[in-house]
């Protein structure tokens, strides 16, 4: 049987922000005040390099995806529909703008960690330690890098099975098979000590 | 309804939860640095919607144009050749002759302010070649070749 505590908070980071909200500052940066647009990318920035950082496992890389992901937005703002959270739109983004990234970069593995350039901060060395005995860690070992990204988006950004179908670009069904499937090799890796 | 899987339902929370200690903190200044990039970076919405209009306006002339032409073609294949009707048809012929230079002058102040933007000068150029292109083949394929002789001379082209 698995260990299971609760979360202590609530995971969505921008649980205050609403869809009338946002789309009120999609509004406003549209007509052409860029506060508003600051306001979105202080509000969406934080989650949005929590999801790079997973795919890329590099702090550069992943900022460097983010602000490539923000540009993208900014410029097609038009495009955003209101009806549907911003944040899932820059996962959507952001995620697409990873690949390409890696891509052009010519990284075949975007999984490799990154090699130390200097001797880690006491705050880094706790991040390691931490994400050491994290599940996602073993998830990530054992998972092709698109079935992670599925549970990804499904359980650490806690996503609908929808609205991950979205952000990912696949059927409801295909993601439903990718995370029973990803489910049934964790379960079976936890269970081999 | 399906019954749920405990073992499912653990490793859900347990992935959740553990989802929640992961908390990376942003590189100091990340956010400046895209606020300073997005700036930058250009709003491509308002050109969209330019070219967008221009391509519009040429659609709608060579949309009229074929509706003139279609019934002017259909005037002269229904009715009975013994009953010309010099008037109108002179009319049509002058519409339909001065055709092109209707397109070229709703296109052409748009397709000016859009050649003075790079980006969208090729698009502009492609808009403006094709709606001439069109309009060319409208006249070619649908006017007569000689006009009866009383109406020589169209008004729209003096």
């Amino acid at each position: 049987m698995l260990a299971v505590q609760t979360p202590s908070e609530p995971l969505l980071l921008d649980a205050s922000a609403t869809s009338s909200e946002e789309a009120g500052l999609v509004r406003e940066t549209l007509a052409g005040d860029g506060q508003a647009f600051e306001r979105l990318v202080r509000m969406h920035s934080p989650r949005l390099f929590r999801f790079l950082y997973q795919l890329t496992r590099s702090r550069e890389d992943a900022e460097d995806v983010a602000q490539q992901t923000f540009v993208k937005a900014y410029r097609h703002l038009h495009r955003f529909d209101p009806e549907r959270p911003f944040i899932h739109w820059l996962l959507t983004i952001g995620r697409r703008t990873a690949l390409n990234h890696f891509r052009a970069a010519k990284k075949s593995e975007p999984f490799t960690e990154e090699a130390p350039s200097s001797d880690p901060t006491p705050a880094e060395n706790a991040e390691f330690r931490d994400q050491s005995e994290n599940l996602w860690r073993r998830a990530q070992s054992i998972l092709p890098r698109r079935d992670f990204e599925i549970m990804w988006l499904r359980f650490g950004e806690d996503l609908s099975i929808e609205d991950t179908a979205r952000v990912a670009g696949l059927t409801r069904t295909y993601v439903k098979v990718i995370v029973f499937r990803a489910r049934r090799a964790l379960l079976k890796a936890i269970a081999t000590p | 309804m399906k019954p749920s899987n405990p073992k499912n339902d653990d490793l859900e929370n347990r992935l959740r939860f553990d989802a929640a200690r992961i908390q990376p903190l942003p590189p100091e200044g990340m956010n400046e640095r895209i606020v300073r990039a997005t700036r930058h970076a250009e709003t491509p919405a308002p050109q969209f919607r330019r070219l967008s209009g221009g391509f519009l306006a040429a659609l709608g002339a060579i949309g009229a144009a074929a509706a003139l032409a279609v019934v002017f073609s259909a005037r002269h294949a229904g009715g009975p050749p013994s009953e010309p009707a010099p008037d109108a048809d002179a009319q049509l012929v002058s519409v339909l002759q001065s055709v092109p230079a209707l397109v070229w002058t709703s296109v052409q102040p748009k397709a000016t302010a859009l050649l003075e933007q790079d980006p969208l000068r090729a698009d502009a150029t492609a808009l403006y070649s094709d709606a001439r292109s069109a309009a060319s083949f409208l006249a070619i394929n649908f006017l007569p070749s000689s006009p009866p002789p009383s109406h020589s001379a169209p008004p729209g082209q003096g």
